[in-house]
C-alpha cells in the first residue's frame, strides 16, 4: 500500500515546483517594477551612482514593486494551485496509487493549500529580508520605523487578538473553500455528464455547471440559517463584531465541512481516472 | 487453486450505454492470458475496472481475494500512459515517483529491463519516441513485483524486432505465480506465450479457453480468433 505521506509528499513537491515558477517570475517583475520606480522619480544623474541614498531608494523601490505584486502572485498562484488539484483528480497516473480514493483526495487538496501557505511565507520571508536590507541601509527609514514601532507597541496593549486570530481562521476557511467549490463544480458535473446519455457539448456541460452553483448558493444560504441561531447562544458578553465574526467562521466552517464530505464521497463512487493511452 | 482474479457479474455502463454486461472471468496464479475483442469490445474498460480507474459498475471484482480498490491497486501493475507527468520529465524523475508512491517498486529490476530497452535515464519524456515511451511503460510496470500485470495494447509502436525480444522476454520478468492479462492486436507474436486466452465479444466474456485446447483444434490462436468472426463477415 501507498503510504499516504508518502503521496501528500509528492503532489507537495509537484505543487512547489509552481511555487518556485511563480515567486522567480515575481522576482523578475519585482526588478523591472522597480527599475521603472526608481527610472520615474529620480533624473538620470542617480544612474551614475555618485548620489549617496541610491542604495536606499533602490531598496524602496524594490519594496514598494514587491508589495504590489504580492496580491498578483498569490492570485495566480491560488488559479495554478486549484487548475494542478483537478488535473491530478483525474490523473490515472497519479490515481493508480495504492490508496483509497478518500486520502487520495485528501491528500491532493491538502497539499494545494499546504503549498499555498508555502508561496506566503516565502512572500513573507522576502519582504522581511527586504525590509531588513532598507532598515539597515536607510537612517530615515530606521528613524520612521522607531516611531512606528512604538506607537504599535503602545497600541497593541488594546488590540483584540480574539477578533485578529478570527479573521485568520476565517482567511484560512475561506481559503479552503475555493478548491473545494471548485472540486464539487467539477465533480459532481463530470459525474452527471457520465451518467446522462451522450452529453457531450459545451453548452450543456456550462449549463449543468451553472446549475450546480444554484445548488451551492442555496446549501451555503441554508447552512447560514440553521447555523446562525446556534452561535448565538454562546455569545456570552463578546462585542457585535466578535458576535458576527464568530457567526461567520462557524457557517464557513459548516459550509467546508459539508462541501469535503460530499466531495469525497463524489470522488470515491464516481469520478474516474481519465483514461489515458 | 484459488483464483487470482475474480469478476463477478460484472456490468459496466457510461452516459447510459452498456460497455460490459455480465461479465464474469476467473484467472489462475502464474497464468499468461491474452484478452482479444475488436476495437470499443470493452478490453481497456474491463482492465480499468479492474484496477479501480473506472467506478460505478455492477458486479464485483476481486484479486486474491481483496475486494478493496486500494487492496486491489496494490496487487496490480497496470501499463499506465504516464499523461500524468509533464512532457519536460527525465526518465529518472518518472522512476523516483515510481520509487515513492509503489512500495513494490524494485529499483535494481528496472534498472536491468532498462538497460535491456536501450533507455538513457536522463531522457526528457518529450524526447521519446512512441515505442520508445511504450518501452519504457512496460520496464516500470515488470519493475514491480506485482500479482497481476494488465497490460493495456503494450506493443503498437515498439518496432518488430525489438518487439519480438520483449514478447520472448517477458516469462523470464515475472514472478512465477504472478498473472499477466494482456490485450495486443499481434495475436501471432504473443501466441507462444499464451496460457488462456479471453475473447470479448458482445459486451461479455464470449469465449476463455486455455491456449493448449486452442492448439490442439486449430492451426494457430490467431485462425480460431479470425473465425470467430468470420461468420459476421458472411453476413
Amino acid at each position: 500500500m501507498t503510504k499516504s505521506s508518502s503521496l501528500f509528499l509528492q503532489f507537495f513537491k509537484k505543487k512547489s515546483y509552481w511555487v518556485h515558477t511563480i515567486i522567480l517570475i515575481q522576482f523578475i517583475s519585482v526588478i523591472f517594477g522597480a527599475l521603472f520606480f526608481f527610472l520615474k522619480n529620480e533624473t538620470g544623474d542617480v544612474i551614475g551612482g555618485s548620489d549617496p541614498t541610491v542604495i536606499n531608494r533602490s531598496l524602496l523601490a524594490l519594496t514598494k514593486a514587491f508589495i504590489i505584486s504580492f496580491p498578483f502572485a498569490n492570485i495566480v498562484y491560488l488559479l495554478i494551485s486549484i487548475w494542478q488539484n483537478e488535473k491530478i483528480n483525474r490523473s490515472q497516473t497519479w490515481r493508480l496509487a495504492a490508496i483509497s480514493d478518500s486520502k487520495f483526495y485528501l491528500d491532493n487538496s491538502l497539499s494545494s493549500f499546504i503549498s499555498y501557505f508555502y508561496l506566503l511565507f516565502l512572500n513573507l520571508l522576502e519582504i522581511t529580508i527586504l525590509f531588513l536590507m532598507t532598515f539597515v541601509c536607510s537612517k530615515g527609514i530606521r528613524k520612521a520605523f522607531n516611531y512606528s514601532f512604538q506607537n504599535f507597541i503602545k497600541d497593541m496593549a488594546s488590540w483584540n487578538w480574539e477578533y485578529l486570530f478570527n479573521w485568520a481562521l476565517l482567511v484560512i476557511l475561506f481559503g479552503l473553500s475555493c478548491y473545494l467549490i471548485v472540486s464539487f463544480l467539477n465533480f459532481s458535473s463530470r459525474s452527471l455528464i457520465d451518467f446522462l446519455p451522450g452529453i457531450k457539448s459545451t453548452i450543456a456541460v456550462n449549463f449543468i455547471r451553472f446549475l450546480l452553483i444554484i445548488i451551492i448558493s442555496w446549501l451555503l444560504y441554508k447552512i447560514i440559517n440553521s447555523i446562525g441561531p446556534i452561535v448565538d447562544i454562546y455569545n456570552g458578553v463578546a462585542s457585535a463584531a466578535d458576535i458576527n465574526l464568530r457567526r461567520v467562521i462557524l457557517e464557513y466552517f459548516g459550509f467546508d465541512l459539508i462541501i469535503l464530505l460530499v466531495n469525497t464521497f463524489i470522488f470515491s463512487k464516481f469520478v474516474e481516472a481519465k483514461q489515458n493511452n | 487453486m484459488e483464483d487470482l482474479l475474480a469478476v463477478k457479474d460484472l456490468t459496466y455502463k457510461k452516459n447510459q450505454k452498456v460497455i460490459l454486461d455480465d461479465v464474469n472471468l476467473n484467472l489462475q496464479p502464474g497464468k499468461i492470458v491474452a484478452l482479444l475483442g475488436e476495437n470499443g469490445a470493452g478490453k481497456t474498460t474491463l482492465m480499468r475496472v479492474i484496477s479501480g480507474m473506472a467506478k460505478n459498475y455492477r458486479g464485483s471484482v476481486s484479486i486474491d481475494g481483496s475486494k478493496k480498490e486500494a487492496d486491489r491497486k496494490a496487487k496490480l501493475a497496470f501499463t499506465d500512459g504516464l499523461t500524468g507527468f509533464s512532457d519536460s520529465t527525465k526518465i529518472k524523475a518518472v522512476v523516483q515517483f515510481y520509487r515513492n508512491i509503489f512500495q513494490d517498486f524494485d529499483e535494481n529490476s528496472f534498472e536491468r529491463l532498462r538497460q535491456f530497452m536501450k533507455l538513457d535515464p536522463e531522457m526528457k519524456l518529450s524526447q521519446l519516441s512512441r515505442g520508445m515511451k511504450e518501452k519504457l511503460i512496460i520496464a516500470l510496470t515488470f519493475a514491480r513485483k506485482a500479482d497481476l500485470y494488465l497490460l493495456d495494447e503494450p506493443f503498437g509502436g515498439i518496432d518488430a524486432m525489438a518487439r519480438k525480444k520483449i514478447i520472448n522476454s517477458i516469462i523470464l520478468w515475472k514472478n512465477e505465480k504472478a498473472t499477466i492479462l494482456i490485450s495486443d492486436h499481434f495475436v501471432n507474436e504473443i501466441a507462444t506465450l499464451l496460457d488462456e486466452v479471453v475473447v470479448l465479444k458482445d459486451k461479455t466474456v464470449f469465449a476463455h479457453k486455455s491456449a493448449d485446447e486452442i492448439r490442439a483444434h486449430h492451426k494457430s490462436i490467431e485462425e480460431y480468433y479470425e473465425g470467430l468472426y468470420e461468420d459476421e463477415e458472411d453476413e
